[in-house]
Formats: structure tokens, sequence, C-alpha cells
């Protein structure tokens, strides 16, 4: 068990209970490691066996060069089935120029790989003690379908602003990426083992992400408003054949209110993708997806939570394409730096479920267990 | 100018020793805090809305551009609740996760964290541009809290 000897020596690092501090910066990490066990469906490996291929580990920095330059930077290393390997890369890593500030308002650009402001989860999900569960929302976060890879991140530009009324900010931020080679494990993520066997390459094109979000009353209530449009672009291995071409364009709806003892959060995402194959024709379909999360602080150290999720791939053919997941779970964070989570899932349809964990098709009906202990300083 | 010299009698300290003993032990609704910064801080005044923009980690300067640097107590100590509930008006629990946001996704320089209030209180001494809490009443006039030398007393 490779992995836990990883997990083991992050948590043994003994000056490691806080963040580490360097001269005009911090370093920052964490790590995870879950155990999955279900039935009729795998999710992350074998998990009908039980299955530990959910790890998470991350080491981060910043630094503050200046008043107005930043530079930030993430290494991951994520094992989540077959859907990634655990292979170390840069997650993310960028400057900040911050051009304006003053007492109300702030304008900047950061350049590099940044992340991708979607829905309220996305810019932290890989760590277990800011995402609201084990398993991220998969309505409106798509995780087991491969889609985490072209969500996540952009090698781009993001511009970014703010302003601060009496008792709210609103922020901005608009994030344009370059074209990326897709790596042959993302298109399988995405198409599934045999069609991705057709694929010679594919790219994902003119990534755009865009938010509005407000906060009230120093973020008891919140709101976001996420777009995006970003283009794929598949050439097949047969010569003279056209090609594929998906363009994905869309928004997320977010909103949260926060009580001393309650959180409320609730995500809508309308996804329109067309698809143009040349003499295959043209098509187009509407994903539709919505959760309802509520979270329950027992003390400061045990929370409860439970989310409702609802999801189709097709809205023209919402009774043959739709599926719903309830999760019921706790958290017990006995320190700052530890946290130990379960959830049970139960779900009923296959959005959702990794078509590559489940090489002989999926069935209708899943439930699944899922426990996780993660660290951070 | 709410900023005036850095001398500490040896009987606050006593005080301040008491007031930490006494905030580990009892529950943080009596706890009264108070804002210190650096000398370098050239402010008198600070409203919520600033406060916020400092604590949850947007407003990265002061005024006479030196970089802003927030210390902070461990998220479980009673002065930070208090500090959270009667200064930012914010649950702990929201701006931990906002922190957190911040760490995990780089787009700012998160709080320090130091381990006890006498801690807090030398590094906001000797740190520029440095702002935290300490035990104290706060003095307020108008949503306006006065960012004070850090002996945590009113000059």
């Amino acid at each position: 068990m490779n992995k836990f000897a990883i997990v083991s020596l992050l948590a043994l690092i003994p000056a490691a209970t806080q963040a580490l501090e360097i001269p005009g910066g911090q370093i920052h990490g964490f790590a995870s490691q879950g155990y999955l066990l279900s039935d009729s469906n795998n999710f992350y490996g074998d998990s009908q066996r039980g299955s530990t291929e959910l790890t998470e580990i991350g080491l981060n920095a910043n630094w503050r060069l200046n008043n107005s330059l930043n530079f930030a930077g993430q290494l991951l290393s994520r094992d989540a089935g077959a859907t990634d390997n655990g292979s170390l890369r840069v997650d993310f890593l960028f400057a900040d120029y911050k051009a304006i500030e003053n007492d109300v308002t702030g304008l900047g650009i950061r350049v590099g790989r940044v992340r991708n402001a979607y829905g309220f989860y996305n810019e932290t999900r890989d760590v277990l003690f800011t995402r609201p569960s084990i398993l991220m929302p998969q309505a409106i976060y798509y995780e087991g379908n491969g889609l985490r890879e072209l969500l996540f991140s952009s090698d781009g530009a993001q511009l970014y602003s703010y302003w601060d009324a009496e008792d709210s900010t609103t922020s901005f931020s608009l994030t344009a990426g370059r074209n990326k080679r897709l790596s042959k494990d993302v298109i399988k993520n995405l198409l599934g083992t045999s069609t991705s066997q057709l694929i010679a390459q594919g790219s994902l094109d003119h990534p755009i992400f865009a938010q509005f979000s407000h906060a009230m009353s120093g973020g008891r209530s919140r709101f976001a408003l996420s777009m995006y449009n970003v283009g794929l672009d598949f050439d097949t291995n047969f010569i003279g054949a056209d090609g594929l071409n998906l363009y994905a364009s869309g928004y997320v709806l977010s909103a949260q209110h926060n009580l001393q003892d309650w959180s409320f959060t609730a995500e809508y995402s309308l996804t329109t993708v067309k698809y143009e194959a040349g003499r295959m024709g043209n098509a187009k379909n509407d994903i539709e997806a919505t959760y309802l999360q509520a979270e329950y602080r027992l003390s400061p150290k045990i929370s409860l939570h439970s989310r409702i999720e609802y999801s189709v791939t097709d809205r023209d053919n919402r009774n043959a394409t739709d599926t719903q997941h309830i999760v019921v779970g706790t958290k017990w964070s006995p320190s700052r730096n530890w946290t130990i989570a379960a959830d049970v899932l139960g779900m009923r349809g296959t959005a959702g479920i990794p078509d590559i964990d489940n090489q002989n098709g999926t069935r209708e009906r899943t439930e699944l267990l899922a426990v996780m202990v993660g660290y951070r300083f | 100018m709410g900023i005036g010299s850095l001398n500490r009698p040896r009987w606050l300290v006593a005080t301040l020793l008491l007031w930490s003993f006494l905030a580990c032990n009892f529950s943080s609704a009596g706890t009264p805090v108070t804002l210190i910064a650096h000398e370098s801080v050239n402010v008198d005044k600070l409203n919520t809305s600033t406060l916020r923009a400092i604590f949850s980690l947007r407003k990265r300067s002061w005024e006479n551009q030196t970089p802003i640097k927030v210390f902070v107590l461990p998220d479980n100590h009673p002065l930070h609740k208090n500090f959270c509930k009667t200064v930012l008006k914010i649950y702990p629990y929201v701006l931990r996760d906002q922190w957190d946001r911040v760490i995990f996704s780089g787009v700012g320089t998160p709080p320090t964290t130091v381990k006890d209030i006498e801690e807090l209180r030398r590094l906001v001494t000797s740190t520029p541009g440095a702002i935290g809490y300490a035990p104290g009443e706060l003095s307020v006039n108008k949503q306006q809290y006065y960012a004070i030398v850090p002996t945590g007393l009113q000059p």
C-alpha cells in the first residue's frame, strides 16, 4: 500500500501542523485517502469489492514579491480509479498582478495555469476540507464523467475584479484559455473506451469561463452566475473521415445561505452541447442538473450533510436519461489538521458513474459507502 | 492618529497573561476584543467593510502602500471567535471557508495563524503592515473601529 505510506509520511512531518512560513509567503499541503464500497457499479476502482483508489495529495506555495505581484502554484497527485492515475502534475501556477486597489474596489490579472471559476466548488474541488462531501456533487461537477480536466483549469489569462459596498461584495472574473491537446486518458473518460479507440487526437479549443458573484453580510448569503463556452475537436483514425466537433456552452446558478448551525446550498446548471460530425450530421442536446444540499454543525468538530441531486443528459428525453442521487454523510474534525468523513450514496441512473471503471457496462442502481481520511497543514 | 508609542508596562503584561488565561477557560461571549496594528499602519479608523476586505484577504495593501499582513489565533480560540462575531460579524466557519478557498486556489496571501495572544501581539508589534487583535475593550463609534497600538488598550 504505497499510497498509504505517502499519506502517513506527509502526516508525520512534525512541524507541519501549521503552514510553513517562508519569506514573503507560505507553504500548505493536504493528503487524503478514501475507501469506497458499492454494489451494482464500480465507482473509482473495483469498489464492488472495496476500493482504495481515491487518493489526493497536494502541496502549494504562495509568494508575494511586492504589493501588486503575487505568485502561486500547486503540485497535485490524484488517483481516482481508472479516471485518474495519480501522476504528479502542476495543478495551477500563475502570476497575479493587482493593478488597482483602494478601499472599495480592486482589479487585477492572473497569467499562467489559472483556476476556472465554475460554481461554488470547482476552484478547490480536490481538497476534502473545502468540498461539501467526499464525492463532489456529480450533478453539476461531472466528476465521474471525466469533465474534471476540462473544467478545472485553463492555461491562459484571468481578469478579476471586486467591489465592496457597505454590507456586500460583488466579484467578477473572466478566464480565457489557449487551446490544449487532450490526453488519451481524458478522451477515454469523455467518450468511453470503445469510441475513444476511433479517435486519433483531440483538443480543447478556446475555453472561456466567466463568473459574477455577490456575497452579503460577509458571506452569510452568496450567489453566483458562472458561464462557460468550450470547443472540443476530435480527429478520427480513418483517413478521409470527418472529425467530430463539440461545442459546449452553459451556465451555473449557485446560491448559499449560512446560519450559525445550518448551511443551505443549491446549484443549477444547463449545458448545451452541439455536435458536428460532417457527413454523419449534426446534433444538439441540453444537459440539465441541479442539487439541493443542507449541512448541520452539531459542534465545531462534527457536521452532518445531506444532498439530493437530479440530472438529465438529454432534456428532450427526460424519462430515459434522468439520474437521481441522494447523499447522507458526516464529517468529524478532531483537530484543525485532520478530518474523517463518511458518506452513503443512493444513485438511480448512470450519469456520474465512471464508464471506464465499468468495462462491462453500467447498471441502473448503485449504493455506495465512502469513507475518507484527510490531513492538511 | 490612533497609533502611539509601544510602551508596555509590566503590570500590563501581567494583566494580559491573566486575560489569555481567562480567555482559555471561559466562553467567548464575554471576551472583549480590540484591533491592534503595527505602527507603520498609518490609519486610525477602519469600518466593517474594510475590515472584512482585509480579513477575507481581498485587500492586500494599506493606503500608504505597506503590504497588509494578517495575524490570527486558531479557529477555536475564544478571542478569535469573538473577533469574528463582534467585529467582522461573520461566523468563524464562514471565514475559515473563505481562507481555505484562498489557500488552496492560490488567489491571495493567507493569514498567519499563531498559537497564543502573546505571540500574536509580539508579531504584530514587530511586523510592518501587520494587523491582528488582542483582548481589550473595542472602541466603536458609528461602525468605525480604531486600530490602536499593540498594548491592547486605548492610549
